[in-house]
């Protein structure tokens, strides 16, 4: 155990984040992965006669307004999610970063408007203007995640310049090029791992907003239309029976909550870890 | 308390269940259904009709004030008539009124109504709060839609929009008083809210109490010690109408296949937690003459469905479209899992109440461009037989004129509606509503799907509330027991 120069044991928070977010997100991909496969049920399949039914040994997490069991709609949701997360974030990654590199190198002008485009996308809350975008497309899951990428593309453009502009100006940038180490080498071994830190980070913590958001918007109806068992609608298909049943709006909130949680500690645990000053 | 908020404080300008609830508070019509569904005199004493059916003559209740001071007297009443019937006023709740009277005038103490055609159900008509009586002042004033001034026991005071309808007891009421000092009413879209107040104390009534908590008032616990739940028969049909003009569905034996492939008792077992009956024709219990579902009818029959869809060449199915408001989406999404199991794939797409009127009551062409298929939709017309047909099936209610959402057009079935609404002789009639019944069935421009009781939720301490068959609330004759709340619902 590490110990302070008092002798007082310290707790390294950077390594529990990291391995608590790193277990739960493994779980839940092996869950997605593995999950349907155990399960083999039409999360969609109805049983009109035994609607609101409580947790039990038959169905874990109880049955819907539907009879349909929540266990297996949830499992099946899993990888709803995680499509979910793959999509937003492909989509702001793959347009935000080459954006925010071409600003970085564009001339100043060209820059400052970028940036400024930029900030007036900041300056709008991201629900607001995801639901923006949805109403104007129309409600559904694709539009829901082009909506949610949309306002994700901002933190890529400024992420991506401002770490181009910083590894331009890097006096050991300088140093390696005095030194004559090929661009090639340069691009590899050294831009590369001061760029994919940062980047990491910023995509496990994105991904805890595109669960939320996503579930939002479909909480909402804007987003996963029925009778695909995404977690927010399935939360807003139980609103309807609180008071009288739990189960259907408890269990997708606790497996949105323990997916963004996973999620954040993962990507906490990877900038503790990955970030040069933590490192002893 | 209500699932929604009063569309208008004129009762001719709504058609809504719960604006007639809060509006049946200040208004009166000239007859009124008593407990037992029989006619009985409200603003009128009595009445007597033409040999031919077509005048109809009304002695009105003498010294009955309105609100503001004005005597409801037959000048009043038919200046209140004229307006229902203006066609330069457009008026929501006017549209059946305007099909079947053809004038108004007065004659000495009494009002005569002159009709276009016999019509059987003039009586219930004149029963609907669409056509309740309302001051001449307030009419001219064109202040109506937001301050209510009729005859009724409960005098508005104030309509704060978003919160709440404030009433108070009409000292000067000619029947008998009021019981409350006065009624407050509020709403809100959430079911599980209107639970929550009933059990807080935040509301006194609430309707229509969402099936799902009915039984927390049946079994021991705290729900059971506050309140308790009453369910009446009730006469609103819910159903899907078909778009005639989309392929496949200008298919009968498509049409029909759909409505084999819905397991009704399933819905009504797991939508309405048994709250309700299978409807298996366009019309509701509460008609004489309506048919009710056959054996197996309210099951379904998928091998038959898949066969029928073979035989169309559909045996791999098709994609349709479903447009439905947020209180409905349960229903669309039992029925897509329904249609499923024989290869029809519905999409269902919700929609904010504006939008989904301009959907539903959409023209062919929009409805083609849109590819709308299937309209989910309630209808309620208790007791009126014609108000179940006319406005679904004729082909002259087709919209945006009405509600025959799917454009179905049969010059029989027009003749048959005509006949039953013009039919004085109760045999006869019935006869002849059978036939449209049976036509419908064979044709299915419509998918009845079922009724569903009237549920509401009353606090201990209050008496005499009671709710019509179309979920209409009453509650003029609601009074405090022992040491009941002042306010009421």
């Amino acid at each position: 155990m590490m110990r302070n120069r008092f002798g007082v044991p310290v707790f390294r928070r950077s390594g529990t984040t990291f391995w608590l977010g790193g277990s739960v997100c493994s779980f839940l991909l092996l869950m997605a992965m593995l999950g349907p496969l155990i399960l083999n049920a039409d999360p969609s399949r109805q049983d009109l006669y035994h609607v609101l039914l409580p947790p039990s040994f038959a169905h874990p997490c109880g049955t819907d307004a539907f009879g349909r069991d929540i266990f297996v709609r949830l499992v099946y949701g899993l990888r709803l999610t995680l499509g979910e997360i793959t999509v937003s974030l492909i989509v702001a990654a793959g347009i935000g970063i080459p954006v925010g590199l071409f600003s970085a190198m564009a001339p100043r002008w060209l820059d400052n408007a970028i940036m400024t485009v930029s900030d007036v996308l900041f300056a709008f809350p991201g629900l607001i203007l995801a639901l923006l975008i949805v109403s104007f497309l129309g409600p559904g899951l694709f539009h829901a995640l082009l909506a949610i990428a949309a306002f994700s593309v901002p933190v890529y453009v400024r992420l991506a310049r401002t770490m181009l502009v910083r590894i331009h100006h890097a006096t050991w940038m300088e140093a390696l090029t005095v030194l004559g180490v090929g661009r090639t080498r340069i691009m590899v071994r050294h831009v590369f791992p001061n760029v994919v830190t940062s980047l990491l980070v910023q995509l496990t913590l994105s991904s805890g907003e595109v669960v939320l958001a996503a579930a939002s918007l479909s909480f909402l109806g804007l987003g996963a239309q029925p009778p695909l068992p995404e977690w927010g609608t399935m939360m807003s298909d139980g609103r309807n029976a609180l008071g009288a049943a739990f189960w259907p709006c408890l269990f997708p909130g606790l497996a949105i909550a323990m997916t963004v949680i996973g999620l954040n500690c993962l990507g906490d645990g990877i900038r503790d870890r990955l970030d040069g000053r933590n490192k002893k | 308390m209500l699932t929604e908020a009063p569309r208008s404080m004129d009762p001719a300008d709504q058609n809504a269940t719960a604006t007639r609830s809060v509006l049946s508070s200040f208004y009166e019509t000239l007859v009124q259904f008593d407990e037992f569904g029989h006619i009985r005199p409200q603003l009128a004493t009595d009445w007597s009709s033409s040999a031919d059916g077509l005048e109809w003559r009304f002695h009105i209740r003498p010294n009955v004030f309105f609100h503001d001071g004005l005597p409801c007297d037959v000048d009043a009443v038919t200046a209140s008539f004229r307006r229902l019937l203006d066609l330069a006023i457009p008026l929501a709740g006017a549209g059946v009124s305007r099909t079947v009277i053809r004038s108004v005038r007065q004659d000495g103490g009494s009002i005569v109504f002159t009709l276009k055609h016999p019509y059987a159900d003039f009586l219930p008509l004149l029963t609907m709060t669409q056509t309740a009586v309302v001051s001449p002042d307030a009419a001219r004033n064109g202040t109506l839609a937001l301050h209510a001034v009729g005859t009724g026991p409960y005098v508005f005071e104030a309509w704060h929009s978003g919160d709440d309808v404030l009433t108070h007891r009409n000292p000067a009421y000619w029947g008998q008083a009021a019981s409350f000092d006065g009624l407050k009413w509020i709403w809100s879209s959430e079911p599980s809210v209107l639970n929550m107040a009933l059990q807080t104390g935040d509301a006194d009534v609430v309707v229509p109490l969402s099936p799902v908590f009915a039984n927390l008032y049946r079994e021991q616990g705290h729900a059971a010690q506050v309140a308790s739940v009453h369910a009446s028969p009730g006469a609103t049909l819910f159903w899907a109408a078909l778009n005639m003009h989309l392929k496949p569905l200008d298919d009968a034996r498509v049409r029909r296949a759909l409505s084999l492939a819905l397991d009704r008792t399933a819905l009504v077992a797991g939508l309405l937690h048994g709250y309700g009956q299978p409807a298996c024709s366009a019309l509701t219990p509460d008609i004489h003459g309506a048919l009710p579902c056959g054996v197996n009818e309210a099951h379904a029959d998928l091998s038959a469905a898949r066969a029928l869809l073979k035989t169309a060449g559909l045996e791999n199915g098709f994609s349709i479209i479903a447009v439905v408001q947020e209180p409905e989406e349960p229903m669309a999404e039992a029925i897509q899992a329904m249609w499923k199991q024989i290869g029809v794939r519905l999409e269902i797409r919700r929609q904010e109440a504006g939008v989904w009127v301009q959907s539903a009551f959409a023209p062919p062409d929009v409805k083609a461009h849109e590819q709308t298929g299937v309209i989910l939709t309630s209808w309620s017309a208790p007791f009126l037989a014609d108000m179940q047909l006319r406005p679904i099936y004729a082909s002259a209610s087709a919209a945006p004129q009405s509600a025959n959402l799917g454009f179905f057009a049969d010059l029989s079935l027009d003749a048959l509606i005509d006949r039953a609404a013009g039919s004085e002789e109760a045999a006869q009639r019935q006869a002849t509503l059978k036939e449209i019944q049976i036509l419908l069935k064979q044709q299915v421009p419509v998918l009845p799907l079922y009724v569903a009781d009237t549920l509401y939720g009353v606090r201990k301490g209050v008496e005499g509330v009671s709710a019509g068959p179309d979920g209409e609330i009453l509650v003029l004759k609601a009074r405090a027991s022992g040491s009941g709340p002042e306010r009421a619902p």
